[in-house]
């Protein structure tokens, strides 16, 4: 039911800007994206759960950074990272809207996602917490992870979702 | 959740209507539905009356909605159909409820005199809205005088308001605002009559005519009554001042007199300018005029009277008869100062006298001339005079100047990361280091406008509380001298737009319930029949903090205690310190309940204060002692703050340092250093033994100095108690702009907030005050842990 209700708010834009976290890639609703910026410096704050990298500096104003990596409990970035980027995203709330980071190996393409090559998270069981994923879409064979920028940034929880696609892959060939 | 009950919506609308802007129609009606909905909820065999009496003011309220009826009455009405049919229904009295049913009933019927709005053909729209625009600020201005002149006698004062007021009725008179001229006019006779402080509450129902008939001239609510009936019965409380008051006041109008007299005076003269004593008293005429035009400099006026006097002179002193064409200069000054002063010359009269073949007079003079250059530059020396006070101010969407903000701050870090580039650097000549250095001084200098862009001062809302204050303890009937401090205070204009209401909320409280009911109660416990209530504002620490004072009862800590306990929110054998006893009040529905707050002191709805005051991310605080009287202190940060820091570094971070709450930093020796129980380090300085924290371990940092002599100490201060903090060492001072991290990471222990440092990262701010709490608590043995980095 609660799917029903985010596949009727996707049908709306469409568009996702995609990104690459370790091999699995994810998509965030283009429309919630504020800016993509370069690797920064990035201020480390004392006494943050672990997967708040720290603070950045965007035209003035002074704004949170969320790991995903971090957040989603994978090892942390090793070797090149030229092409780590942060998303700057929209996170609406009741009065204002927040302006977070998220920090991501690199960014890929943005892609029209047709409703019909959305799948509900749920068909991932109980291995995953599915509660920050808005679906999975399958597109050009590979299969994107599409979050609920919502609540991953502000959640204060770790979410387990490393080897989401894995697992996706490992139900389709136990159904086969 | 639990159905609110009736109860809970009356103090809902109760809370509604102490909070609202009156003026704010939207918020009149949603009044209105509560209203409706109190009525539907009330037990079956409730007392028709009440429910006429409900009906009755719904009713009353859709007039305000409409514009029909007076918001301040309305207001007041309110509250008094509230109370009632709480009485009635919740506490079970029987009241007689036909006299207030017949106030709301019958209450300001709506009248609608019809207002001159068509413009006058030499007036355009434009300037008609400009000058409409402008009022709000004039008599803003005008009340602050009022209020200011009740207490204390300033000539200079004095002077600003007849300023204003004559300002005033000349621009009314240009836009053919005739009402709004007559009210001014009147008022100015009374001013010249009687002394400010007999007269407040009519120059407050000016002032309030005024911005309703204002407001009505823009569009915006509803028309005022008459002006004619304004000052009516004030002038007849006031009785009749003396009748020759000339020489005591130097008010405009009293010019206006003089030249109507000496308009008089120079018929009689004209008719006959061989009878001597006719000319002396128009030369008197000219004379006082122009000490009194002097007096009160209006040059314009004054170098008329002097003209026409000097002419006349001759004739006046000796019976000699006027040179050639000096009865033209003598009539042209007369009618130049008639024109001036608005009063009506008669040119008929003149003309019959003319053609009487009386006048010897002489068509124009070479003089002319002059006089023209004499009066145009008197007229400039006068228009300087009147304008002086009128700052012009612009309104700017807060969103684009948000925007301006921001741009500049990004301007600044760009520059510095040109300016200290170091391929820039190889290449510099003097010249370009120069020019480098100007266009820093200019990028500082723009800096420093565009954080304040978003700061005003406090005064127009502390304004706005004195009037309040004066108006609450009237209908209270007590004694309150209300002092105002620190109003030039700045703050962001959202926080100072938004702290409005509480203040209201407080202030109401410390009049209703904090001051004592009577002045036999305040004799008797030794103090002044005048209860004292003080609204100030001042920096401390990087805060703003506002606080109200009050001399009364203050608040009976037993009382709230065993209400606490009633409540269930204390517990049977919990010791509270007296701050959070005091603290009680703040709590949901602690203070709604109407026996505790008559004893306790403090009124409805604090609960409804703190979230306000929380959503602006400050605190509210109380200390009371008994038979002493209550302050509670509200403390806002600072959204916009700049502050002088000194930036220090702590292994491969930097952290910035308040300076003005540094004391100085040292480089310990081993004979300053010592432990307690081997953990905690104590620094001996000057006698003194403080706390020793590293912030290495307080923040996390790796790889940074932790052993004390090898460090620097920066001793720092909060509330006269010291503690040191270990640095790697001092990198610089620098000016900083204070900004939040955000509400995702508030309250990080030890850190109040981040800047924006010159090579565009962010830097974080040390909160010293915190940390000063930190290490005293662990003095305790409380919260070692916790200092120690966790």
């Amino acid at each position: 039911m609660a799917f029903e209700m985010d596949v009727r708010e996707l049908a709306a834009t469409g568009k996702y800007l995609t990104f690459l976290l370790g091999d699995e890639e994810y998509g965030v609703e283009v429309e919630k994206v504020e800016r993509i910026i370069g690797m920064t410096d990035i201020t480390p704050v004392p006494r943050m759960p672990h997967f708040l990298r720290g603070v950045i500096n965007l035209r003035g104003r002074i704004l949170p950074v969320v790991d995903l990596r971090s957040k989603f409990g994978m090892p942390p970035l090793e070797g090149e990272q030229e092409q780590a980027c942060i998303i700057v995203i929209e996170v609406p709330r009741e009065r204002d809207v927040l302006l977070m980071g998220a920090l991501v190996d690199a960014v890929s393409e943005v892609l029209d996602i047709p409703l019909n090559a959305i799948e509900s998270a749920a068909t991932l069981g109980s291995d995953c917490d599915t509660a920050f994923i808005l679906g999975l879409a399958r597109v050009d064979g590979g299969i994107k992870i599409l979050l609920d920028t919502d609540s991953v940034l502000t959640g204060s929880e770790v979410h387990q979702v490393s080897r989401v696609a894995s697992v996706m892959e490992e139900n389709e060939r136990e159904q086969e | 959740m639990a159905k609110e009950g009736p109860l809970e919506k009356l103090e809902r609308i109760a809370e509604i209507l102490v909070l609202m802007n009156p003026e704010d129609q939207a918020a009149w009606a949603s009044l209105r539905e509560e209203l409706q909905g109190v009525a539907e909820d009330l037990p079956d065999g409730t007392d028709p009356a009440v429910l006429e009496l409900l009906g009755a003011a719904r009713v009353h309220v859709d007039g305000v909605v409409d514009g029909e009826r007076d918001f301040q009455q309305a207001a007041v009405l309110l509250e008094e159909v509230l109370s009632t049919v709480r009485s009635i229904c919740i506490e079970g009295k029987s009241l007689d409820v036909s006299p207030l049913l017949n106030a709301v009933t019958r209450a300001n019927p709506p009248t609608s005199p019809s207002m001159p709005i068509t413009l006058p053909p030499h007036i355009d729209e434009t300037i008609f809205s400009e000058f409409l625009s402008r009022q709000e600020e004039v008599l803003q201005r005008f009340e602050e005088l009022v209020l200011y002149l009740e207490k204390e006698a300033d000539e200079e004062a004095m002077a600003e308001l007849k300023r204003i007021l004559h300002t005033l009725k000349g621009e009314a008179a240009l836009m053919g605002l005739e009402e709004v001229e007559t009210l001014c006019h009147e008022t100015e006779d009374l001013l010249a009559q009687q002394e400010v402080p007999e007269l407040v509450d009519s120059l407050l129902n000016v002032k309030d005519w005024l911005s309703k008939a204002f407001a009505w001239y823009a569009g915006e609510g509803s028309s005022p009554d008459s002006a004619g009936k304004v000052l009516d019965s004030s002038s007849q409380l006031g009785g009749e001042g003396p009748a020759d008051a000339w020489g005591r006041e130097d008010l405009p109008h009293e010019i206006r007199d003089y030249i109507r007299e000496l308009g008089e005076r120079f018929f009689t003269f004209f008719e006959d300018p061989a009878n001597e004593e006719k000319s002396q008293a128009l030369f008197k005429s000219f004379h006082r005029l122009k000490g009194t035009a002097g007096w009160v400099s209006l040059p314009q006026v004054e170098a008329l009277a002097k003209e026409g006097g000097s002419r006349l002179r001759k004739s006046a002193s000796g019976g000699q008869p006027l040179e050639d064409g000096a009865m033209e200069k003598i009539r042209q000054a007369v009618e130049q100062l008639s024109q001036l002063a608005g009063v009506e010359i008669s040119a008929e009269r003149i003309e019959a006298i003319e053609g009487g073949g009386r006048g010897n007079l002489t068509p124009e003079s070479q003089d002319d001339t002059e006089d023209e250059m004499v009066l145009a530059e008197a007229q400039e020396e006068e228009s300087k005079h009147s304008w002086i006070n009128v700052r012009e101010t612009l309104m700017i969407d807060a969103e684009r100047l948000d925007r301006l903000v921001d741009v500049i701050g990004e301007l600044v870090i760009k520059e510095s990361m040109v300016c200290q580039s170091p391929e820039l650097r190889q290449q510099a000549s003097p010249a370009l280091e120069k020019q480098l250095a100007e266009l820093d001084k200019t990028t500082r200098e723009l800096q420093e406008i565009g954080t304040t862009l978003r700061m005003i001062p406090l005064r127009s809302t502390f304004q706005k509380m004195a009037r309040l204050v004066r108006e609450q303890a009237k209908k209270a009937g007590k004694l309150v001298d209300f002092k105002l401090e620190g109003e030039d205070t700045e703050l962001d204009k959202t926080v100072v737009d938004r702290i409005g209401d509480p203040l209201v909320h407080l202030l109401r409280n410390a009049v209703d319930h904090g001051i004592e009911d009577s002045a036999e109660e305040r004799i008797e416990a030794g103090k002044n029949e005048v209860g004292s209530v003080t609204l100030r504002a001042f920096h401390k620490g990087g805060n703003i903090y506002i606080e109200v004072e009050d001399d009364g009862r203050g608040l009976d800590k037993e009382a709230l205690l065993s209400k606490g306990k009633a409540m269930g929110l204390v517990g049977d054998r919990d010791t509270m310190a007296d701050r959070e006893i005091f603290g009680l009040i703040f709590e949901p529905g602690f203070s709604t309940a109407q026996r505790v707050t008559d004893v306790s002191g403090r009124g409805v709805g604090m609960d409804v204060v703190r979230r306000r005051i929380e959503g602006l991310r400050g605190q509210v605080d109380v200390r009371s002692s008994p038979g002493e009287g209550s302050v509670l202190t509200v403390q806002l940060p600072l959204t916009l703050a700049i502050i002088d820091g000194m930036v220090v570094r702590v292994g491969g971070q930097r952290y910035i340092i308040p300076l003005l709450s540094i004391v100085r930093s040292i480089r310990p020796t081993p004979d300053q250093l010592s432990t307690v129980l081997g953990r905690s380090s104590l620094l001996e300085v000057h006698d003194q033994v403080v706390p020793l924290l590293v912030l290495a371990d307080l923040f996390d940092v790796e790889e940074a100095v932790r052993d004390p002599q090898r460090g620097i100490v920066v001793l720092v201060e909060d509330e006269g108690r010291q503690i040191g903090l270990l640095t790697d060492g001092l990198l610089g001072q620098q000016q900083i702009v204070m900004k939040s991290l955000g509400d995702e990471i508030q309250r990080v222990q030890g850190i109040s907030g981040g800047a924006i440092m010159p090579d565009g990262r962010v830097g974080l701010i040390v909160d010293v005050a915190g940390l000063v709490r930190l290490a005293n608590q662990e003095k305790l043995g409380t919260e070692e842990v916790m200092i120690r980095g966790i």
